[in-house]
């Protein structure tokens, strides 16, 4: 391309910057000898550059940042979240794992009580009520004295049995000597409840009226009970064999006041009630 | 661009951008909205904006809003003519650095803007064409003319004083 007066801008700025080389320097260095005019224009022009002002700056720039997220950190607080949730779950199930009504206690003390009882085979097939001896009923009544009384609540829900958790030497210095867990062996319980469910019916001291059949037993204590209930269930009561009772045979549904709490008929059999107050008569 | 890159952006342009806008239109609160609106551009698609492409596109975004509030405001009315007035009845010498900030506001917008990124920001002449979009041959041209311009503004003031 020939370099003249209508094209030379094209080529000033390179031939201040000195970036022409080769035939494109030559041919504006001819035109630049040809028209001295626009040499002067361009002489100098290289050294006409603004100053930088570095002075002036953006003031706001605070408010353009954006916060930075340590990809680290990024899952720090939903961590943390789950682990306090979890940490909570956990603190609260071991220092209540199982609620009062559902902890289970095994007693020795099953075998001998249940061994009380006088059943015969001629008693079940004339339907006596069996009984237990009187020493055996004496101990029983100093047990029941001993022993704070608290109410029941009914539990609506049978747990397997089990050794309480809370077992421990300070706690089982509050508890009577009556029953020690740590003695325990799951034989004797299991015998104590397979003797106790061989009783086909048995009357209850405080409900003289009642004839309780223990179609299943369960031994059950809580805190205060540790000693003194071993426990029975009732699946269904029987009052229509019994004569001695001088009460009137509650209504369905009757609440009967116990030192165990309240118990209405209709939910009896989901009621425990202590082995002290399970008596029987010959 | 990520978040981390997008503050390096602010860190290293926004200073370099708001000069070039401020020169540009001489009105700090306008720059600095348009400043603000450019790097909210960049952050609403920073995840399509390349990193390596950052500082064009943010000198792009820059450009293109100062020339549309220039055009919506008509506020900044910047003529190629020399405000001989202003100047003569001052009567004051000029430093080089005062003449050259009064001969900027004697070039036209395009002008102005090519040698502003020619010579504040050290843009070659293809990546100006760019952003202004020019190409490369008219950057050098504008840019040659813009030189000119201001050669012949500080020769004037000179004889005048």
């Amino acid at each position: 391309m020939q370099i003249n007066k209508n094209n030379y801008e094209l080529f000033a700025i390179d031939y201040i910057d000195g970036k022409l080389t080769g035939d494109a320097l030559r041919q504006m260095e001819g035109f630049l000898a040809e028209n001295l005019d626009i040499k002067a224009e361009l002489e100098g022009l290289n050294l006409l550059v603004l100053p930088k002002e570095e002075h002036i700056v953006f003031e706001k720039k605070w408010a353009i940042i954006k916060p930075e997220i340590n990809p680290v950190f990024r899952w720090f607080w939903p961590t943390m979240s789950i682990f306090v949730i979890l940490g909570a779950f956990i603190f609260g199930f071991l220092n209540n794992p199982v609620s009062e009504n559902d902890k289970v206690f095994i007693s020795t003390e099953k075998t001998a009580v249940s061994a009380d009882f006088k059943t015969t085979d001629a008693d079940i097939h004339q339907n006596i009520i069996p009984t237990k001896t009187t020493e055996v009923a004496t101990k029983q009544k100093e047990m029941t004295q001993k022993i704070p009384v608290r109410k029941y609540t009914t539990p609506t829900k049978v747990k397997t049995t089990g050794i309480d958790k809370k077992d421990s030497p300070a706690s089982d210095l509050k508890k009577p000597m009556l029953h020690n867990s740590k003695t325990d062996s799951l034989k004797n319980v299991l015998d104590s409840l397979q003797q106790l469910n061989n009783k086909p019916k048995i009357q209850l001291n405080a409900m003289p009226f009642a004839t309780v059949d223990l179609h299943k037993t369960i031994i059950k204590t809580s805190d205060l009970e540790l000693n003194t209930t071993i426990i029975a269930t009732a699946l269904s009561l029987d009052f229509n064999n019994h004569e001695s009772s001088e009460a009137p045979a509650p209504k369905l549904g009757k609440v009967l006041k116990t030192p165990f709490g309240k118990i209405k008929f209709r939910d009896i059999r989901d009621a425990f009630l202590p082995e002290s107050y399970i008596a029987s008569t010959k | 661009v990520t978040t981390k890159e997008y503050n390096i952006c602010v860190k290293s342009y926004s200073d370099a951008v708001y000069r070039f806008i401020l020169k540009n239109i001489r009105h700090e609160a306008d720059a600095e909205d348009v400043v603000q609106t450019t790097f909210e551009r960049l952050w609403i698609n920073h995840a399509s904006v390349n990193v390596d492409t950052a500082k064009s596109y943010i000198f792009t975004t820059a450009y293109r809003l100062m020339i549309d509030l220039i055009r919506k405001n008509k506020r900044i009315e910047y003529t190629e003519t020399l405000p001989e007035t202003e100047i003569r009845n001052k009567g004051e010498s000029f430093e080089l650095k005062e003449l050259l900030e009064k001969g900027l506001q004697t070039l036209s917008e395009v002008q102005r803007s090519v040698l502003l990124l020619r010579d504040y920001d050290g843009y070659d002449y293809k990546e100006i064409g760019e952003i202004v979009n020019l190409n490369e041959s008219q950057v050098k041209v504008y840019i040659f003319r813009a030189r000119q311009k201001l050669q012949l503004f500080i020769k004037q003031v000179q004889e005048m004083v």
